[in-house]
């Protein structure tokens, strides 16, 4: 429970940090987002006047202030395009994204699995080759063509999928089902390539150690060994990455929201970065840090819970 | 006499790297009787571990095979046993304990967890008596507040514990055989003697057999009751220990006995044996031991020596102490 609160206290300055970069990172880019809102033909004047309005022409550090007051109290702002409120914005687009990145973060993890853990307690068999086989095909297959390939045959010739768009859990559960099938099979294959490897890996050193010698001279079975002795002491290096990947997923799907044309919170941020929607632009990357922070004090917790020496507070002297 | 518990006869481990074949223990043969200890002593490298492993069958089975010979557990050959028939010997029958104590726990379970484990396995009981097995094994290797040592993580240990805690595991099941591959030579002199006595006087209460796997002659003179001396995958010599101690035949015994703190002659240095064990694998045609015998001849260098036979409890190869020379 201290774990907890000490970690979530000290991610506090983390964000703050975060929100000045984002904030002096859009003062860096240029255009002004009175003329976004006003069009290239406004007078000198009413741009003028705009900034007035938009508080533009005050110091930075009070429109730091202005907009991380309105921030913590919940509000992100008005796109710049059109004045939509930003919380709506991201409220229409963070399903979608969150889905697909929990779904290809689940198929990542079940292809990984099975598959490193077999690789490890079989090396240097087919099987292992196998799984090392595909992996490789994950890792160098670039990601759109597989995106292609399989709304070719699963779209187009057989058509038993959407080929693209994306239809919200609650309007129709098992369309929905149907729509994110595609991409997520296709991220989370690429993203287990890595994971595999990862795990084959760690499994590998953990059963050379001699703790495993000794779980095995008690007489126990090999999957007793496996997977009571082996797996929760390979999955300590495993968690980080997966964290890792679990926010990448969350940030970074642009390539497979493009290509199934979902309407993502990657394609939101891409497209207000094209608008030069500087207000919507900064509120989503605030909203993508704040995500990331709290996957990564989830993979603090989760590192405390499968590892004693972490959760008893011996991490230094053990 | 009692029937042996365990005989290994003419065993012979080979390594296999890059398909070329390294043999690592020769015809080695042991008998052990119920309630007593055996030494295997040699320096680092001889194929003590090698050994205790291929006993367990534990040799990774991607490098290592057992090429030749019987290891006879009360008659029923280990060696043509299957993995799953393997699993219901080891922690049973058989067990062993390890030459490091720290790192031979599994870090993230408990020591209670990795207690009861085996005693649930082998003796078909529920969780909650396996935990009361479990305490009292504690207590027999005296851990303090065992309730408490149930709950704690292998961090929590000092190496002394620890091993005491490998001890309990090993004996959890009351095996009729302890393989004990160097158990205190990780441990300082004290917790060593501890260890030791532990051991001891668990065995008689047990009537188990235990094979005492170490390079410290001394340790040996505490609690063996026979010596067999290892020497590049060989047994070069076997005896009753105060035999060995009084009279040691083999070159290779006189100089571990010299090399002993406590029996050093004087003289400005401890006395080491030249050269080292040479690895598995190197082509030696006579006895191996020749390059650094100081007794060495031609005839040693052409062909290799027998274990002969002196009388019931002696063996001894080498061609200058069998009187065959
Ligand atoms: N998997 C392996 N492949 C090839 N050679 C090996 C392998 N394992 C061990 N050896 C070699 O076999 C020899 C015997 O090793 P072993 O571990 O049995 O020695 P030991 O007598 O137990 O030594 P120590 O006192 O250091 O524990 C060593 O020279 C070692 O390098
Ligand atoms: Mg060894």
């Amino acid at each position: 429970m201290r774990v907890i609160i000490k970690r979530i206290a000290s991610a506090i300055p983390v964000l703050a940090l975060v929100s000045i970069m984002v904030f002096l990172m859009l003062q860096l880019l240029p255009g002004d987002p009175a003329t976004v809102i006003l069009g290239e033909e406004a007078t000198p004047e009413a741009v003028e006047a705009m900034r007035e309005h938009l508080g533009l022409n005050k110091p930075l550090i009070v429109q730091y202030f202005d907009w991380i007051t309105k921030v913590l109290q919940g509000n992100l702002g008005e796109s710049l395009v059109d004045g939509t409120s930003v919380n709506q914005l991201i409220m229409e687009r963070l399903p979608a994204t969150i889905e697909l990145a929990l779904g290809s973060f689940l198929v990542a993890l079940l292809i990984a699995l099975p598959c490193g853990i077999l690789s490890a307690a079989r090396p240097n068999t087919f099987a292992d080759h196998l799984c090392s086989f595909i992996s490789m095909i994950g890792m160098s297959i670039p990601h759109f063509w597989l995106g292609m390939m399989c709304i070719i045959v699963f779209a187009v010739e057989l058509g038993v999928l959407p080929a693209s768009g994306y239809v919200p859990f609650f309007d129709d559960p098992a369309e929905n089902l149907k729509s994110i099938i595609l991409p997520v099979v296709a991220t989370g294959f690429r993203e287990s390539a890595i994971l595999m490897r990862m795990i084959r890996s760690s499994m590998l050193e953990v059963l050379q150690s001699d703790y495993i010698r000794t779980a095995k001279a008690k007489g126990l079975s090999e999957m007793t060994v496996l997977f009571g002795h082996a797996l929760k002491n390979a999955m300590i290096p495993v968690i980080t990455t997966s964290g890792i990947m679990l926010a990448g997923l969350l940030g970074g799907l642009v390539i497979t929201e493009s290509i199934f044309n979902i309407p993502g919170y990657g394609k939101l941020v891409i497209d207000s970065v094209f608008n030069r929607d500087f207000i919507t632009v900064q509120s989503a990357i605030l909203v993508s840090a704040v995500f990331v922070v709290f996957i990564n004090i989830a993979v603090d917790l989760l590192y405390a819970f499968v590892d004693p020496r972490i959760r008893l507070g011996k991490e230094g002297n053990s | 006499m009692a029937e042996a518990v365990l005989k290994i006869k003419n065993l012979c481990v080979d390594f296999l790297d890059d398909h070329t074949i390294v043999p690592a223990v020769s015809d080695l043969s042991i008998d052990i009787f119920p309630g007593e200890t055996v030494g295997l002593v040699g320096e680092s490298g001889c194929g003590k571990s090698t050994t205790s492993l291929a006993i367990m069958r534990l040799l990774d089975t991607n490098n290592a095979r057992i090429s030749k010979g019987s290891i006879e557990l009360h008659g029923q050959d280990l060696t043509k046993l299957s993995e799953k028939e393997m699993q219901r010997i080891r922690g049973k029958e058989i067990s062993m304990i390890f030459q490091e104590p720290m790192t031979s726990l599994n870090p993230v379970y408990t020591i209670g967890r990795q207690l009861t484990e085996g005693i649930v396995l082998h003796q078909g009981v529920s969780q909650k008596e396996a935990e009361t097995i479990a305490i009292d094994m504690l207590q027999k290797v005296d851990i303090p507040r065992p309730e408490i040592m149930m709950k704690s993580y292998p961090f929590e240990l000092s190496g002394g514990m620890r091993q005491r805690v490998m001890i309990a595991i090993a004996l959890s099941c009351n095996p009729k055989i302890l393989i004990a591959d160097e158990p205190t030579t990780a441990l300082d002199v004290t917790v060593q003697a501890q260890i030791l006595d532990l051991m001891n006087s668990l065995r008689d209460e047990l009537q188990m057999a235990v094979i005492l796997i170490t390079h410290d002659l001394g340790v040996v003179a505490e609690i063996c009751k026979y010596v067999y001396v290892m020497y590049a995958g060989q047994i070069v010599e076997t005896a009753a220990i105060d035999d060995l101690l009084n009279d040691p035949l083999h070159p290779y015994t006189q100089g571990l006995l010299n090399s002993m703190p406590d029996r050093w002659q004087g003289g400005d240095r401890l006395y080491n044996i030249p050269g080292t064990v040479p690895l598995p694998g190197t082509e030696i045609k006579g006895c191996k031991f020749a390059d650094r015998c100081e007794y060495c001849t031609e005839k040693c260098r052409q062909a290799p020596p027998p274990l002969v036979r002196l009388d019931e409890h002696r063996s001894v190869r080498c061609f200058r102490s069998a009187g065959t020379q």
